[in-house]
């Protein structure tokens, strides 16, 4: 500002104000200079106007920037496009757009609306040859789709630049590279190459991605054609063109066939026409001239050698063959039978009656010798018949278990029941003959097995009234006799009836005439008890007349009472013709002290106490009462009343003491033991609830303080709650807390009001108060806070107050001003007291 | 006269630099220095008029600059009218606006005072007030003399008392 003195800036002042304004003429005032200009004729008639009115422009100058703005876009714009990028009406740009192109002498042409120059086309053809060199092949649709123009106007465009800029062949509407056919040639040249079957040729373009070719098939099978006459693929071009056979396909096919026939000296026409020749008959009778045309089959001579010799050694032999195996397996039976007709041995052997060259063809396929089937009819029948297999069939598995391989032979495996019928006369007569012999053997064994199974019913009886008597003495003791009887009948009872049911088997198989299948191990079997279905079953077995009583015999063993049993098992003995003995003293002497003497032993083999314990038992009974027992084993509380029975004494048993169980959980000890609590429990029993009463726990061995709820003595222990119980260590900390809210009450030099309270409020408890929304008036700030109240303490009357802001305060609500604020935003959003809450001075 | 001023005038004052030293005619020296700042804040407001073709005053003062005179015009209906206005830098200068006096149309108008000072409008003379010392006197001119003559010469050329120089 001092650089310039009070001169220079008035100077500058002067020289300001002599400067020239800027000069503004409004639009308005121009259209009217122009208008006016134009009245008078100073302007031409090609004064033209841009579209929105701001521009005047002459024609020439329009003309000039049309020429512009085509090659700007590369030789090539839409007429339409002018009057947005020009500004001018579109039928200006017609006009110039016309005038251009009639100057231009062709070099610019007016196409569908757009303007093209000749430079345009030359690029044009650059961009499609360089597209045909990448391609390989472009159908000129193609490019008149991306060029977007006219197939005529691309035809006449491309035409005249072909060998020139664009390098290719342009035929009909497809332009294509030399290396392109080259390619296409190559591809085909592979794939025929590589065909080792008769592919059509559709499907390998397919394959190839060329069948969308534009060149057509025609192409396709004029370069096949050129390729085989090259001589670069081998094969045949059949069906007009449309499928390629190769000659390596023919040849492996005749190979095929040649090496098949030759291994297996046959070829079914199936597998021919599988290989692809279709006519398989007339094929193979031209191929090989020396082999047999079957039905199915094309069979060599060879097979027709090796049945013969197969033949002649079955006959020379006397046994059979079996020509199916040495036949293919696709011969029918009637090609077998042809086959067979033509060879001649067997017809040697079927027309000779008898000899060594005789033999007859049996279940279609089997040459049997005559010698074979006179051995089997004169030393098989016996055997047969012995079996009793009579019947064709049981013949013919008979005749298997002599021959097995004979199971697969014949058609169908019939050979066996073929031959068997042929045996079947000689066979029934030798069995007639046998039946007599066999019938006699087999009587003395039976005798036999009927005393022995006689004397261990004997015996079971015996025993069984041996154990009766013993039992008897137990009558007094209901559950142990009961027992007892079970006991008897399950185990002695079961044996004599058992040995009363094989006995009466016994006799009804010598009835049927049969021989006991199992005779040899009848010794142990009847020892074994048997189960109910097997009693079942000899049940039924048995004569009408015996067999009901041997079933209520049954029937007993699963009913407790022993002398029912023993009725019912007279009575079902005497129906079998047996006689029970009944014991006497004597005898019954002897058998204890056998039994004594058995037991004994047993008991130095015991080791095990409870095994141990139920010999003893049944022997000192046998010794003090000079009967026997028949307990079960391992009975131990039976054993025990048998015991009492014997008046052991000083032995008690364990297992029969009740264990006094200790009951878990805590039980009132049972004299009350309150001295106060008891008056008032007898006197008022209701002024007891919701008093706190301390408990004895028997579990935890010391009191537990508990509230008392209800009348009905229901204990709730409330141990835990803080607010009842004094000198518990949680009060310390919430003095801590009070502390630190003081603190911040003096700093924030809040003075609490007193004589507060609010109308509202005070109709609500203290309690009721928690969860609800409230506003509490801090006279500094003049103002009130809002918060929620969070905690109510009951033994302070104190409400804690989570205010919104983050602060919370303990406040005893009777000296405070407040109001109630709306409904409670629910106890969810009451935030865990912070203990450092964040001081907001607002 | 308008009540207040209209937005474009108020624009352009906003635009005019601001002065800053607080200096009458007879302090020696702050004067010059409060001179200068004048001149370059007229400076500043004639280019500003000229930029946007709005130019409307020339103005020269004496060596000493207490007196200052200069043309100023109007266009009202294509017509251009222009008079000469002077004005004496008051002593007690910049807490007291200038008084411009337009002599020529002494007499002619009621919102003239005799010897040819114009009437201000009620809302100049609290708002110089308030701005002293920032105000100068191209803020007097533009809104003191320019709002006086936007609503005075139509109504003169109007009642005929003003005719186009020709």
């Amino acid at each position: 500002m001092d650089e310039f003195s009070l001169d220079d800036l008035q100077a500058a002042l002067q020289s300001a104000q002599e400067e020239k304004s800027t000069v503004r003429l409004s639009e308005r005032n121009v259209v009217e200079l122009v208008s006016k200009l134009k009245g008078l004729g100073l302007l031409g008639d090609d004064l033209l106007h841009s579209i929105n009115g701001r521009e005047y422009l002459t024609a020439a100058h329009l003309c000039g920037e049309i020429k512009d703005a085509v090659a700007q876009a590369g030789g090539r714009i839409p007429l339409v496009d002018l009057p947005a990028q020009l500004g001018v009406d579109l039928v200006h740009c017609e006009r110039q757009a016309d005038v251009i192109v009639r100057k231009s002498n062709g070099g610019v042409l007016l196409e569908q609306g757009e303007l093209i120059t000749l430079a345009y086309f030359d690029g044009l053809a650059a961009e499609a040859n360089e597209m045909l060199q990448e391609a390989g092949v472009i159908p000129l649709g193609d490019l008149a789709r991306r060029f977007n123009l006219g197939a005529d106007l691309l035809m006449s465009a491309i035409a005249p630049r072909m060998g020139t800029v664009i390098h290719g062949r342009l035929e009909g509407q497809l332009l294509y590279t030399s290396a392109y056919i080259a390619r296409i040639k190559a591809k085909v040249r592979g794939a025929l190459r590589a065909a080792s079957a008769p592919v059509t040729i559709p499907n390998m373009l397919r394959e190839l991605d060329l069948e969308n070719l534009s060149t057509g098939s025609t192409t396709i099978s004029a370069i096949v054609v050129e390729l085989l006459a090259a001589g670069s693929i081998k094969g045949q071009l059949r069906g007009g063109g449309t499928t390629w056979t190769p000659a390596i396909y023919a040849l492996s096919q005749q190979g095929a066939v040649r090496s098949f026939y030759q291994q297996n000296g046959y070829i079914g026409y199936d597998t021919v026409a599988k290989l692809g020749i279709s006519s398989g008959r007339s094929y193979l009778e031209t191929a090989f001239p020396d082999g047999l045309a079957l039905d199915t089959a094309f069979v060599s001579a060879d097979l027709l050698h090796s049945l013969e010799a197969a033949s002649e050694d079955a006959l020379a032999s006397a046994t059979f063959c079996d020509v199916g195996p040495l036949l293919p397996s696709v011969l029918t039976p009637t090609d077998v039978t042809t086959l067979l007709q033509k060879c001649s041995t067997v017809q040697t052997a079927e027309k000779a009656k008898s000899g060594p060259g005789a033999g007859s063809l049996l279940a279609g396929t089997c040459l049997v010798s005559a010698a074979l089937l006179e051995q089997n009819s004169q030393g098989g029948g016996p055997e047969a018949a012995s079996a009793a297999k009579l019947s064709i069939d049981a013949l013919g598995e008979q005749i298997l278990e002599w021959y097995p391989d004979m199971e697969e032979a014949g058609h169908r495996g019939r050979l066996a029941q073929a031959i068997a019928s042929q045996l079947r006369p000689a066979a029934v007569a030798e069995y007639e003959k046998a039946l007599a012999a066999v019938f006699v053997a087999g009587a003395e064994a039976r005798r036999r097995q009927r005393e022995a199974l006689s004397r261990s019913l004997d015996d079971a009886y015996q025993r069984w009234q041996l154990y009766g008597h013993g039992a008897e003495l137990l009558g007094q003791d209901e559950a142990t006799s009961a027992t007892l009887a079970r006991h008897l009948i399950r185990s002695v009872g079961q044996e004599a009836v058992d040995c009363l049911l094989r006995y009466q088997q016994v006799d009804v198989q010598k009835d049927a005439g049969q021989e006991p299948a199992d005779a040899p191990s009848s010794k142990e079997a009847a020892t074994a008890p048997l189960t109910a279905a097997e009693r079942s079953a000899l049940i039924n077995q048995l004569p009408k007349d015996t067999q009901q009583s041997s079933s209520a015999a049954v029937d007993k063993l699963n009913g407790g009472s022993t002398t029912e049993f023993q009725e019912a098992l007279e009575h079902a003995a005497e129906d079998a013709g047996l006689r029970l003995r009944r014991l006497d003293k004597k005898a019954e002497r002897g058998l204890v002290h056998a039994h004594r003497k058995a037991l004994e032993a047993q008991l130095e083999a015991a080791i095990e106490p409870a095994s141990a314990l139920s010999l003893v038992v049944p022997m000192l009974f046998a010794k003090v009462h000079g009967s026997e027992l028949g307990a079960p084993p391992l009975c131990d509380n039976n054993m025990f009343s048998i015991g009492r029975l014997l008046n052991f004494r000083g032995s008690k048993p364990a297992s029969t003491a009740e264990p006094q169980k200790k009951q878990p959980g805590r039980r009132p000890t049972k004299p009350g033991g309150c001295v106060v609590g008891a008056k008032l429990l007898t006197n008022e029993p209701q002024s007891l609830v919701g008093k706190y009463v301390r408990v004895w726990d028997n579990e935890l061995e010391r009191y537990e303080l508990a509230e008392v709820v209800q009348l009905t003595e229901k204990e709730v222990s409330d141990a835990e709650d803080s607010g009842i119980e004094s000198g518990s260590g949680s009060d310390s900390d919430q003095e801590d807390e009070e502390e630190e809210v003081q603190l911040q009450r003096r700093k924030a030099g809040r003075a609490p009001t007193k004589a507060g309270g609010c109308a509202e409020g005070a109709k609500l408890s203290s309690q009721e108060l928690v969860g609800r929304r409230v506003a509490v008036y801090w006279a500094s700030d003049r103002r009130y806070y809002t918060g929620t109240v969070a905690v109510y303490n009951g033994k302070k009357k104190r409400h804690v107050i989570q205010y919104d802001d983050g602060d919370q305060e303990k406040l005893d609500m009777s000296t405070e001003i407040w109001r109630l604020e709306g409904l409670a935003l629910g106890l969810g959003i009451v935030f865990a007291p912070s203990r450092r809450g964040v001081w907001h001075a607002s | 006269m308008a009540d207040s001023w209209d937005a474009g005038t108020k624009q352009t004052v906003q635009k005019i630099p601001l002065l800053t030293v607080r200096a009458g005619p007879r302090d020696k020296e702050e004067w010059g220095k409060r001179l200068k700042e004048e001149l370059q804040a007229l400076i500043k407001y004639i280019q500003l008029n000229k930029a946007s073709d709005s130019d409307w005053f020339t103005i020269t003062s004496n060596k000493e600059g207490t007196h200052w005179s200069g043309k100023c015009w109007y266009v009202h209906e294509l017509q251009k009218y222009t008079f000469d206005f002077q004005f004496d830098v008051p002593a007690t200068y910049p807490a007291v606006a200038p008084e411009i006096e337009i002599p020529e149309l002494d007499g002619k108008t009621a919102k003239m005072y005799r010897g040819g000072k114009i009437c201000l409008t009620v809302h100049f003379k609290p708002l110089w007030a308030k701005n002293s010392p920032h105000f100068g006197i191209a803020h007097a001119l533009c809104l003191g003399l320019a709002p006086w003559m936007a609503a005075e010469i139509p109504h003169l050329v109007g009642t005929g008392v003003v005719q186009p120089k020709t």
